[in-house]
């Protein structure tokens, strides 16, 4: 311990204006956050935009730091001063952690603090998500860049490093729109997981390894591999079997034997109240019946997989973004399908085969929210505002500390609504962590805006229930025209 | 006698390149041995084998008892390494260098550190990034000698210094590391050849001769034969008779086994119209260069 508090001191010697620099920066993050207001006026745009902006830098900031002092006694390379003097391995490595902590996690710590109480959330009523954030963010956003750090010897390598896996990253998680790691919504939490759980593994792996034996090659190899699955096994895992997974978890089977899916043959194609157009895909509406849903509860679909099989038996998967909906007290099967297979079946009798994952929402409260400039209390999405332009917008925003919240807020807003509206459930998630892994501790649980005709209107109630259980039930649709239901 | 280095059959590749090839190196303890051979023999690559620096291909390399991959801490309180491609921390001072080693070692004599500050007339406040080629060696040498080690390694110390520094590195060196084992690679073989008490010779790394430095001198001879008749080189020439030349009547080579009758003997059965030989003796660079030259020509 005495050496490692010995390299600690130097460290602290060595770096002491980048350290002012990091906590200024920290600080200014916890300023910032604080006062970033959810309410969308002028000033909380600006602060918010800067807020934005700024925590791009900040996490440069952190990892500048933590390549500085790892190579300060580098590990690759045989030139180094260091790896002739009696260092212990161990302590060495002790000292680089104790410094990261103190520098980088403590001060994050008081950041979160100050942000989630300058915001209403007083800090020690969050005591485990805190610590559960700290996890996370060491996990994600530390512990990697420092396995990082120690497989490379020079500021710029590292840097490079750390450009090249974030272009990767960006191609995979933004072109290819394979998700992003800062949506913690449904399920997404088990892609998350298995993303964080591969770097943070390889990163332990890879810090005995190098500071007990600097395998730099090896490591090297880990690393990319890490990376590599990394950027891969989370984006490729089938929605079926992440569903699967969810279910398997979930504290209690759902009674759901009454809930039955068929095709409704009796209603005809209407105007349909949501579009969602994929490119090079026909967009077809199915209009479904639904019995069974106990009553005062709703029915939402997690993960719809659609099989078309045509008479002679040949079959076809559908494009994705399937989903189960409901608009006008009706509930619609919405069906991406290729538009060369379209072309071919549009006329032909087929078969629509579906897995299909659901989930039961109930337990419904409603929350006034009256439009002004302050923020108040939604219970279960933490502070709502309101906000009403000169053209009748209303812009609600809801943010709560550390997660996302596993309550499920109905799009259907106006007051005396009925079932009658579209219902389109926000946010919920089935995340079992307290906390994300953003760079922020506050988490937006809600937004939405809406033109409202009545200018007298000044509340609006945001309708709130939970997950009751989960539940898989398959159906199928016989010899149905899909040109039938094609959303033109 | 107990050793202090030892190597047996080391051999380290780097790619398809040999750059050690069964090495097999005994270095006495107290002994101050020279590594010497032309660039690319092998000599940086021996020492960073030895100082754990590098691994080894194959073979084994001990050092003070202990495998040399396997050097640790402990074993470190008594190894001292000056290299002059060693990175030290440029931002410290020379004295803060000095305080930050200290709680490394439990041998570090203050004292000591005060009389090599003295003696290297080494400037505590001056940065380390700021100081001159020799000012780096200086400070690098005092920190490796504070805790009195029982080996001290220095990998080409006297690169690119002026007499003077190299003179003070050497009286600091032979002053204040008396009885520490000394492994010091060079090419400043005039300034070894000064204080070394024994040397070993790496040429495309291997080992050619490792002994100690009174008997390498004693056994090389420049020898120059004068004939009545121009010589006739005969097909089977002794081998170490090195470097055969001939001028007119005058027979040149270096006798690398010198034993001034047995050379005589030799010389006059091969060339029986000798009429005078002398023998002179070499320099350690004269050496140095018999052998390069040969295992040029023989490449």
């Amino acid at each position: 311990m005495r050496q490692v508090l010995h390299i600690f001191k130097k460290d602290v010697r060595c770096f002491r204006y980048e350290i002012l620099v990091i906590l200024s920066m920290t600080a200014l993050f916890a300023v910032l956050g604080g006062h970033s207001q959810p309410v969308v006026t002028q000033f909380s745009q600006g602060i918010d935009e800067l807020n934005v902006l700024y925590r791009l830098f900040l996490p440069v900031g952190w990892w500048y730091l933590i390549a500085a002092v790892i190579h300060e006694e580098a590990l690759p390379g045989h030139q180094q001063f260091w790896l002739t003097r009696p260092y212990a391995r161990t302590s060495l490595l002790g000292a680089k952690l104790l410094f990261i902590v103190v520098f980088v996690n403590l001060p994050v710590l008081l950041a979160d603090c100050v942000i989630i109480s300058t915001q209403g959330f007083p800090a020690s009523g969050y005591l485990p998500n805190l610590l559960c954030r700290q996890i996370l963010f060491s996990t994600l956003w530390l512990l990697p860049l420092v396995a990082l750090a120690t497989v490379t010897n020079r500021l710029r390598q590292f840097f490079t490093a750390l450009l090249t896996i974030a272009v990767l990253f960006f191609i995979l998680f933004y072109a290819l729109g394979m998700g992003t790691l800062f949506y913690w919504g449904r399920a997404a939490w088990i892609a998350n997981s298995l993303f964080i759980l591969i770097l943070g593994m390889a990163a332990l792996v890879i810090l005995p390894l190098q500071y007990a034996k600097r395998r730099t090659t090896l490591s090297c190899g880990i690393a990319i591999c890490a990376v590599v699955l990394a950027m891969t096994v989370p984006a490729l895992l089938p929605p079926a079997a992440v569903y699967g997974f969810q279910l398997a978890l979930w504290k209690s089977p759902t009674e759901h034997s009454s809930v039955h899916i068929v095709f409704d043959g009796t209603r005809e194609r209407t105007q349909t109240w949501m579009t969602d157009t994929v490119r090079g895909a026909a967009e077809i509406d199915v209009p479904l019946e639904v019995t069974g849903v106990p009553k005062g509860a709703d029915l939402i679909s997690d993960y719809v997989g659609v099989t078309l099989e045509s008479a002679d038996g040949r079959r076809w998967q559908d494009v994705g973004r399937t989903m189960l909906y409901r608009s006008r007290g009706h509930y619609w099967l919405k069906v991406h399908v290729r538009d060369a297979v379209f072309e071919q079946q549009k006329n032909n009798p087929v078969t629509l085969r579906t897995i299909a994952y659901f989930t039961l929402l109930g337990d419904r409260k409603s929350s006034r929210l009256e439009a002004q400039a302050k923020s108040a209390a939604v219970p279960g999405l933490g502070l709502c505002s309101a906000l009403v332009t000169r053209q009748r917008d209303w812009s609600i925003i809801c943010r709560s500390p550390f997660r996302d919240t596993s309550l499920f807020a109905l799009d259907s807003i106006i007051p005396n609504e009925s079932d009658d509206t579209l219902s389109l459930p926000q946010g919920g998630s089935y995340s079992p962590y307290l906390a994300e892994s953003g760079i922020s501790p506050l988490v937006a649980t809600f937004q939405g805006s809406m033109t409202v005709t009545d200018p007298s209107l000044k509340a609006v109630n945001i309708n709130t229930e939970s997950a009751l259980g989960h539940f898989r039930s398959d159906f199928e649709i016989h010899d149905i025209r899909l040109d039938d239901y094609l959303i033109q | 006698m107990t050793c202090a280095i030892r190597t047996e059959n080391l051999s380290k590749k780097f790619k398809d390149l040999a750059a050690l090839d069964g090495l097999n190196l005994s270095i006495p303890e107290g002994a101050i041995y020279a590594l010497v051979g032309p660039n690319g023999a092998g000599k940086t690559t021996t020492i960073k084998i030895l100082m754990n620096l590098v691994h080894a291909s194959s073979g084994r390399a001990e050092v003070l008892g202990i495998e040399s991959s396997h050097l640790s801490r402990r074993e470190f309180t008594n190894i001292g390494y000056v290299s002059e491609n060693q990175e030290m921390p440029g931002w410290m001072t020379v004295e803060y260098l000095l305080e930050y080693l200290k709680p490394f070692y439990p041998g570090w004599d203050c004292a000591l550190v005060k009389e090599l500050q003295r003696q290297f007339d080494l400037s505590p406040r001056a940065k380390i990034r700021q100081l001159s080629r020799g000012m780096r060696m200086k400070a690098a040498l005092t920190s490796s000698l504070a805790y009195r080690p029982k080996l001290i390694v220095m990998d080409e110390p006297f690169t690119g210094l002026d007499a003077m520094v190299r003179d003070q590195l050497t009286e600091g060196l032979l002053e204040q590391a008396a009885g520490t084992t000394v492994l010091i690679s060079s090419h400043d073989l005039a300034e070894l050849e000064s204080f070394a008490s024994h040397i070993g010779y790496l040429a495309r790394g291997k080992l050619c001769f490792s002994e100690e430095m009174s008997s390498l001198t004693e056994r090389f001879r420049e020898v120059e034969v004068i004939c009545a008749a121009p010589p006739v080189l005969p097909s089977e020439w002794p081998e170490a008779w090195m470097r055969p030349h001939t001028s007119a009547a005058v027979l040149r080579f270096v006798e690398s086994r010198f034993d001034s009758e047995k050379t005589a003997a030799e010389i006059l059965r091969r060339f029986p119209d000798a009429r005078n030989v002398s023998f002179t003796p070499m320099s350690l660079r004269a050496i140095f260069l018999a052998f390069a030259k040969t295992a040029n020509e023989a490449a």
